[in-house]
C-alpha cells in the first residue's frame, strides 16, 4: 500500500470502525489494508515461519471482527487490534500442540527474506535473524517490550507470568542477542 | 544492567549502578553495547507486509454465505438491536469527550522528582532545599550558585547547571517534553528513540538514545553537544542528526547549523558560523574547506547538502581528498545528490546506517522532490 493511500486521520479510522461495527465488511477491508503490516510484523516475530504468521494474522482479524462491539474508542483502533494480535500469537504459543511440534532451526531464517517497507540494511537482517533464534518466551518478551513498547506489567498479564519473570526473560533475551550479534557482525 | 537501562531499578540501586558505571570502563562498555542493542530494536520496522494478500481468507471467515457485499449496511450482526446501538452511540459520544480529556492529560498530572545538587534551586516561587516535584507547566530555575537534577520519569535524568531555566511541558508515555529557555542541561536518556524532547528558542532536540548537553544563551542561540548515541535537532522541516562526539549550533531565526566535530579547529568553527548564519558563503566556505581535516569529513559531507550546485564540486573535491568515497560513489552522482550514494558515503564516515536510513534518508528524498 502506498503511503499516500494510508488513512489520514484517526477520525477517518473511527468512521470505518463504526461502519464495520454496523456490519460493513468493505470498511473492515479498508481497516485490514491499513493495519495488516503492523499485525503481521508482530505475528511474524512471535511465530515460527511465514505460514504460521499468516494464520495468526488471519485469526487476529477474524477475532477483531467478532469482537468489534468491544472496541470502545478509549484507545486507538490500531492499539486495540494489535493487542488482539498479540493475544492470538501468545495463545498459539501456549498450545500444547504447538509446543510439541515446534522445532525451530536456526538455519531456517527465510521469514525475513521477503521485502520490508524500507530497504533493510545488513545490520537489521542480522538483528531479525538473531531474534528468530531466541527461546520462545524470551523472544516474546523481547518483541513485546523492546520492539512494541509494552510494559512488564502488561506483558505479564498477557502471558500469564509475573512482571519479575518478564524482566528475567528480557534480560536473558538481550544477553543472548548481544552474544549472537557479536559473533555475527 | 538491563533493569538500569529500562529505569526500573529502585532509586537507590539506580544510583549505585550509575556510580559504578562512572568508575568502571568495562561495565560502561557493556552498558553501551546493551544501550545500542535496545536502540536498534526500537527502530526495527513496526510494519511488515505479508507475502500475500490475506483478505480473501479473512473475508471467507467473517461473511456468512448468504451475505453479499452489495448491501453490507443492511446486515445486522449478532442480533444487535437498533435501540442498543443508539445507546452505544450516546455512550460513544461521551467516551470521545472523555477520551479527549484523558488524551490531553486531564486525568493525570504526573510530576517529576527534582533534587537540589547545590545551592537553592527554585520551582516557580518555591525554594528547593532537598527534593521536590515539578508539575507540567512549572519552571525549574537555578541561580549562579545552584544546580539541580531532574528525574525524567523512568527514562533518564537531566542535570541543570547554574543560571538555567527549564519548564516541564508535557509528560506522556511516548512524549516527555521540556523547554530550555536559558542555561545549560546535561541529559542522560535510556529510553527508545524519540521519546524525550527539549524545546529551545532555536529548535527541538530529539533524543535518539543518548547522552548530551544543550546550552541556550541570552540571544536564544543553542549549542548541542552529543556525548553518546545520536540526537536529532529539528526546526520546521529542517533536521540534522548529530552523532556522539559532534556538536551543532542553532539560532532562533535560522535553520540549524552544520554539525562539527569536537576535534574541529577554532578557525573551522568560526568559519562555519559565518557560513551558516552570516551568509559569508563563498569566503567562509573556502576557509572551512581549507581548515578541514579527516576528522571533519562529516561536516563536509553535510555541506554537500547545504551548498549551491556551483560550490558543491569544491566541497566534493576536498571531501574526496580527506576520505576516499566507497566503491560506486561518483562525483556526478554526488553532485546530483543521489540518495544511495549519500548513504554509502555517510556509512564510510562511521555513522550508523540504521539511524541514517530511518531518519536522514527520508529528509534527503524529500529535498530531492
Amino acid at each position: 500500500m502506498l503511503l499516500e493511500e494510508r488513512l489520514e486521520t484517526s477520525e477517518e479510522v473511527l468512521v470505518l470502525v463504526r461502519r464495520a461495527q454496523a456490519g460493513d465488511t468493505t470498511a473492515f477491508e479498508r481497516l485490514y489494508e491499513q493495519e495488516v503490516g503492523h499485525v503481521y510484523a508482530v505475528c511474524l516475530r512471535m511465530a515460527t515461519d511465514t505460514r504460521e504468521a499468516e494464520a495468526l494474522t488471519q485469526d487476529a482479524f477474524v477475532r477483531a471482527w467478532q469482537h468489534l462491539d468491544g472496541f470502545r474508542e478509549e484507545s486507538a483502533f490500531s492499539t486495540w487490534l494489535h493487542r488482539i494480535a498479540v493475544n492470538v500469537a501468545l495463545s498459539a504459543q501456549r498450545s500444547a500442540r504447538r509446543r510439541e511440534a515446534r522445532v525451530r532451526s536456526t538455519d531456517d531464517l527465510t521469514p525475513f527474506d521477503h521485502p520490508v517497507p524500507q530497504p533493510a540494511p545488513e545490520a537489521t537482517m542480522d538483528l531479525e535473524k538473531s531474534i528468530a533464534t531466541l527461546p520462545e518466551q524470551a523472544r516474546a518478551v523481547l518483541v513485546l517490550h523492546d520492539i512494541e513498547g509494552y510494559k512488564h506489567a502488561e506483558i505479564g498479564a498477557m502471558m500469564g507470568i509475573a512482571p519479575g519473570t518478564s524482566k528475567a526473560h528480557l534480560h536473558r533475551a538481550r544477553t543472548l542477542l548481544k552474544a549472537r550479534l557479536t559473533g555475527w557482525r | 544492567m538491563s533493569d538500569y537501562l529500562d529505569g526500573t531499578l529502585p532509586a537507590a540501586r539506580q544510583g549505585m549502578v550509575e556510580q559504578h558505571l562512572s568508575g568502571c570502563p568495562a561495565c560502561r562498555a557493556e552498558f553501551e553495547r546493551l544501550h545500542t542493542l535496545v536502540a536498534e530494536l526500537s527502530v526495527l520496522p513496526r510494519s511488515i507486509p505479508p507475502p500475500r494478500n490475506l483478505w480473501e481468507d479473512i473475508e471467507a471467515q467473517i461473511v456468512p454465505p448468504d451475505r453479499t457485499r452489495e448491501a453490507p449496511m443492511r446486515a445486522v450482526r449478532r442480533g444487535f438491536s437498533s435501540w442498543r446501538r443508539l445507546g452505544v452511540a450516546a455512550a460513544v459520544v461521551g467516551l470521545i469527550g472523555l477520551g479527549t480529556f484523558w488524551w490531553r492529560g486531564g486525568l493525570s498530572s504526573p510530576a517529576w522528582e527534582v533534587t537540589a545538587l547545590a545551592g537553592t534551586p527554585h520551582i516557580g516561587e518555591t525554594a528547593l532545599t532537598k527534593t521536590g516535584t515539578l508539575q507540567v507547566g512549572e519552571w525549574l530555575e537555578t541561580d549562579a550558585a545552584s544546580r539541580a537534577r531532574l528525574q525524567v520519569g523512568r527514562i533518564g535524568n537531566v542535570e541543570l547547571a547554574p543560571d538555567t531555566r527549564l519548564q516541564l511541558r508535557e509528560t506522556k508515555a511516548t512524549d516527555h517534553r521540556l523547554a530550555l529557555a536559558q542555561g545549560r542541561i546535561h541529559a542522560r536518556i535510556w529510553a527508545p528513540p524519540r521519546r524525550f524532547f527539549v524545546e529551545t528558542p532555536a529548535g527541538l532536540a530529539v533524543d535518539l538514545g543518548c547522552e548530551y548537553t544543550l546550552e541556550v544563551d541570552d540571544s536564544g542561540t543553542s549549542l548541542l553537544h552529543v556525548l553518546s548515541g545520536y540526537v536529532g535537532f529539528v526546526r520546521a522541516t529542517h533536521e540534522v542528526i548529530v552523532p556522539a562526539g559532534w556538536l551543532v549550533r542553532a539560532r532562533p531565526d535560522r535553520v540549524p547549523g552544520t554539525p562539527f566535530s569536537e576535534a574541529a579547529s577554532p578557525a573551522l568553527r568560526d568559519a562555519l558560523v559565518r557560513f551558516d548564519f552570516e551568509r559569508g558563503d563563498t569566503e567562509a566556505l573556502t576557509e572551512v574547506l581549507s581548515e578541514a581535516r579527516p576528522a571533519d569529513a562529516l561536516t563536509l559531507w553535510e555541506l554537500l547538502w547545504r551548498t549551491e550546485e556551483r560550490e558543491r564540486g569544491r566541497v566534493y573535491d576536498r571531501l574526496v581528498a580527506l576520505v576516499p568515497p566507497p566503491p560506486g560513489v561518483t562525483r556526478t552522482g554526488v553532485l546530483a545528490r543521489d540518495p544511495e550514494m549519500a548513504d554509502a558515503w555517510r556509512q564510510r564516515l562511521g555513522v550508523d546506517v540504521m539511524y541514517w536510513l530511518s531518519y536522514k534518508k527520508k529528509r534527503l528524498l524529500e529535498e530531492q522532490q
